[in-house]
């Protein structure tokens, strides 16, 4: 599984959305991601990438798109 | 700080004020009982007028905005930590002990109201993990302070929820039972299907006379949460 489908798999398992929703997915636009759906989120990607994402970090994981770009921080390669 | 005097017994109630958990004292003699520990000056300072030496802290679930004091009290006093297993495993690690929930809520709240709390707490929030002293598994009987103290592991909200009984007069539930606040069960460790088929019959088990002391919010009448003879419970 690439790194894209597995983040992907996180979104769509953890705020129980369909592939096609994630595109220019924004925090608070579906009702799973809240404050708690976005702990939830937190913990299943660092989980899965086994990584330990900085508060600040955390805190501006605002959309879908910004998620990508704060995981490449971490090594996380989505144009393998 | 809010007493409440129930069975010849006084309980004090400390609201966070980052988060709005409950931390409760019981004094008695110089021992005290401390539970789920925040930082709190007034609460230190009472313990030491009062002669206290020695603190037994109880934890009713992992969660830090319930846990983030602790440290404080093993400063100042003789401590001794009782919490449930899975619990006890979450303390210790320090990823797991990181109060991500305080500081996305914060954020929230301080782009909301314009206010500077997330700046605060991270200022004030000292890091820690610890290491209970006495854990269990399921249930444990214990007498302390002369009071009868019973600890029920009650997982849902989190793995190692519990609720603690004292003297089958009033109960410490936590985030597991609340009257005024929905009970999460979607966090990380939560187990929404174990909240109803486990924990849910355990708390309509207990006598509907106990008051209960919640994580969150003030102290109610555990009968005042019945409905069709049933808890009536809101879930978020």
């Amino acid at each position: 599984m690439s790194n894209l489908e597995k983040y992907n798999q996180v979104f769509c398992e953890t705020l129980q959305l369909t592939e096609d929703k994630l595109a220019g997915l924004k925090y608070q636009a579906v009702e799973l991601w809240d404050s708690v759906g976005h702990m939830t989120l937190v913990a299943a990607l660092e989980d899965a990438f086994d990584i330990m994402m900085e508060t600040d970090d955390i805190i501006d994981l605002s959309s879908y798109e910004k998620g990508q770009e704060i995981l490449a921080k971490y090594d996380v390669n989505f144009n393998e | 700080m809010k007493s409440y005097f129930i069975k010849d017994i006084n309980i004090y109630q400390y609201i966070f004020e980052f988060l709005d958990s409950n931390m409760y004292i019981i004094i008695k003699g110089v021992e005290a009982i401390v539970i789920d520990p925040h930082k709190n000056e007034e609460a230190i300072k009472t313990l030491k007028e009062k002669g206290v030496s020695k603190v037994w802290i109880f934890l009713t679930h992992e969660h830090t905005d319930h846990t983030s004091g602790i440290y404080i009290f093993h400063e100042n006093f003789k401590c001794t930590l009782i919490c449930q297993e899975e619990c006890g495993k979450h303390i210790c690690n320090p990823r797991s002990q990181r109060p991500l929930l305080i500081y996305f809520t914060l954020e929230e709240r301080d782009h909301i109201n314009g206010t500077n709390l997330l700046e605060k707490f991270k200022q004030e929030y000292v890091p820690n993990t610890y290491t209970a002293d006495i854990t269990y598994t399921d249930e444990k009987l214990m007498t302390i302070m002369g009071l009868n103290v019973w600890f029920k592991h009650i997982p849902g909200h989190s793995k190692g929820s519990n609720i603690i009984v004292i003297n089958d007069s009033f109960v410490f539930t936590g985030d597991s039972l609340m009257n005024d606040n929905p009970i999460i069960t979607r966090f990380p460790g939560s187990d929404h299907k174990k909240y109803v088929e486990y924990t849910l019959p355990i708390l309509e088990s207990l006598d509907r006379n106990l008051y209960v002391f919640p994580g969150h919010g003030f102290g109610f009448i555990l009968d005042s949460m019945y409905k069709d003879g049933k808890l009536h419970i809101e879930y978020k």
